[in-house]
């Protein structure tokens, strides 16, 4: 396969790969910055649940219980222990329960705070990482920095492609050094203050 | 005179013209097995077939008027020519924001799983602060800010605002480069600003999701200009993505590998988006 078959294909399979995720991460740029969206507007309620005999009371346990009832599901993070009772949150992008069981009670405590659709594409442009306690979130972590080296490579077998076109070098030329001063000047004005 | 008649007299016909160009092409691209010179003469026909049919409806001339024919000659090979066109600038025009996006996007990768923050006190000083008297504390972080033009920092609201434990009042304006933590000594007409700087990386994170919202109350300039070249770049991926697809479905909507890693990537996402 030629070098330059080789590239247009290896471009053209990472925008298919990206489009759906780069189209997300637009969106949700979009939606950040607009106060149209209202991603700080949490519907907030409480509830109760009876703890069954034979669940044990541990915060795993309880969450299993509460994942299995309730359909709560998330990382488990702040857990305290007190005065003979527990709780902990249950982090969703967007949104969180506070769990909290005493240890003399069967019922679980919990409170709600539910985050609309917009507030969960906010959380989910501003998610990265592989650390979480949930293996969801540390996947999407991971797509997300595949899309970052995917970026690089898309970037660069653009450039190359474009070098093919020999009609298009000057004015490509202008355009591209045109906006890679623009971009070193904007940063460097910023860095540097 | 009918409908259709009015709606030409009017130069609405191209929406007809366009419509049966797409389902026909959509149908060439499907049975047609000769795939450079097929879809073109297909949809040739289509069209002054159907125009054919159209004009002698309603009594009128063949061939149509300057409106029509302008669609009617944008055949797909000049269509797929000026999208690939746009496509080639806009990306050019892109390529320094995507390197910058890609840096930024691997910096919160490695940056959140180094669980690193890259912080550290470039400058820590005690200086002379006389705070109005009569002022709410917003008021007095923000005299702070003003007097001492902290550098990037944003006006701040009662959320940033706390007490330390002598009672003395505490800010931190957050800025791209970092942050400055104010502390104000009332008694001793003193304040105290810690400046931190992040990294390289933690900059690049911060730079990147600076976006225009002209209404935020002291906006530095030099920040309104990163926020404009955000936007702009928001908008050019906007363009750069769309063409991209055109120019994929208009070239090669038989590329096998390419849909596969559509589906894959959009059920990828779909299925996380319901996990998470």
């Amino acid at each position: 396969m030629r070098l330059s078959k080789a590239i247009r294909e290896t471009h053209l399979t990472l925008a298919a790969f990206m489009a759906p995720l780069l189209a997300v991460y637009i969106i949700s740029a979009l939606v950040m910055e607009q106060p149209f969206f209202e991603i700080s507007r949490i519907n907030e309620s409480q509830f109760n649940v009876e703890l069954p005999f034979g669940v044990a009371r541990s915060a795993s346990s309880v969450a299993e219980f509460l994942n299995r009832e309730k359909g709560i599901s998330g990382e488990i993070t702040s857990r305290r222990e007190k005065d003979g009772a527990v709780s902990y949150n249950i982090k969703r992008l967007g949104s969180e329960w506070k769990v909290s069981l005493a240890w003399d009670s069967s019922q679980i405590e919990v409170q709600q705070y539910l985050g609309n659709v917009f507030r969960y594409l906010d959380r989910i442009h501003r998610h990265s990482g592989v650390r979480h306690g949930n293996l969801a979130l540390n996947l999407w972590g991971i797509l997300a920095g595949c899309v970052a080296v995917s970026l690089f490579i898309f970037g660069c077998s653009g450039i190359y492609l474009w070098f093919l076109l020999v009609k298009e070098r000057r004015i490509g030329l202008i355009l591209l050094c045109g906006h890679a001063a623009i971009t070193i000047l904007v940063l460097g004005l910023v860095r540097l203050a | 005179m009918t409908l259709r008649g009015q709606l030409d007299q009017h130069g609405f016909i191209w929406v007809q013209d366009v419509a049966v160009l797409a389902s026909r092409t959509v149908v060439c691209y499907s049975l047609c097995s000769d795939f450079k010179n097929g879809p073109r003469r297909y949809q040739f026909e289509a069209q002054s077939t159907a125009y054919r049919s159209l004009c002698a409806e309603d009594k009128m001339t063949y061939p149509p008027r300057s409106s029509s024919i302008a669609v009617g000659i944008l055949s797909l090979r000049q269509l797929r020519r000026w999208v690939r066109k746009l496509h080639l600038y806009v990306g050019l025009l892109t390529f320094s924001s995507l390197l910058l996006l890609g840096a930024s996007g691997m910096a919160a990768f490695l940056h959140h799983t180094q669980n690193s923050n890259g912080n550290s006190v470039v400058r820590d000083r005690l200086m002379q602060f006389e705070a109005d008297v009569g002022t709410s504390d917003v008021a007095i972080a923000n005299q702070v800010r003003r007097e001492f033009e902290l550098s990037l920092a944003l006006k701040i609201g009662k959320g940033d605002i706390s007490h330390d434990g002598d009672g003395n009042l505490t800010a931190t304006f957050s800025t791209i480069n970092g942050s400055h933590k104010v502390t104000v000594f009332r008694e001793q007409s003193q304040v105290r600003i810690v400046e931190r700087r992040l990294g390289l990386a933690g900059f690049l994170v911060r730079a990147h999701s600076v976006l225009l919202r002209p209404s935020s109350p002291g906006l530095d300039w030099r920040v309104l200009v990163l926020s404009i070249y955000m936007a702009t770049t928001l908008m050019l991926l906007g363009i750069l993505v769309p063409t991209g697809l055109a120019i994929w479905l208009l070239t090669r909507p038989r590329h096998k590998r390419a849909r596969l890693v559509v589906a894959a990537s959009s059920g990828l996402f779909i299925a996380l988006w319901m996990m998470i």
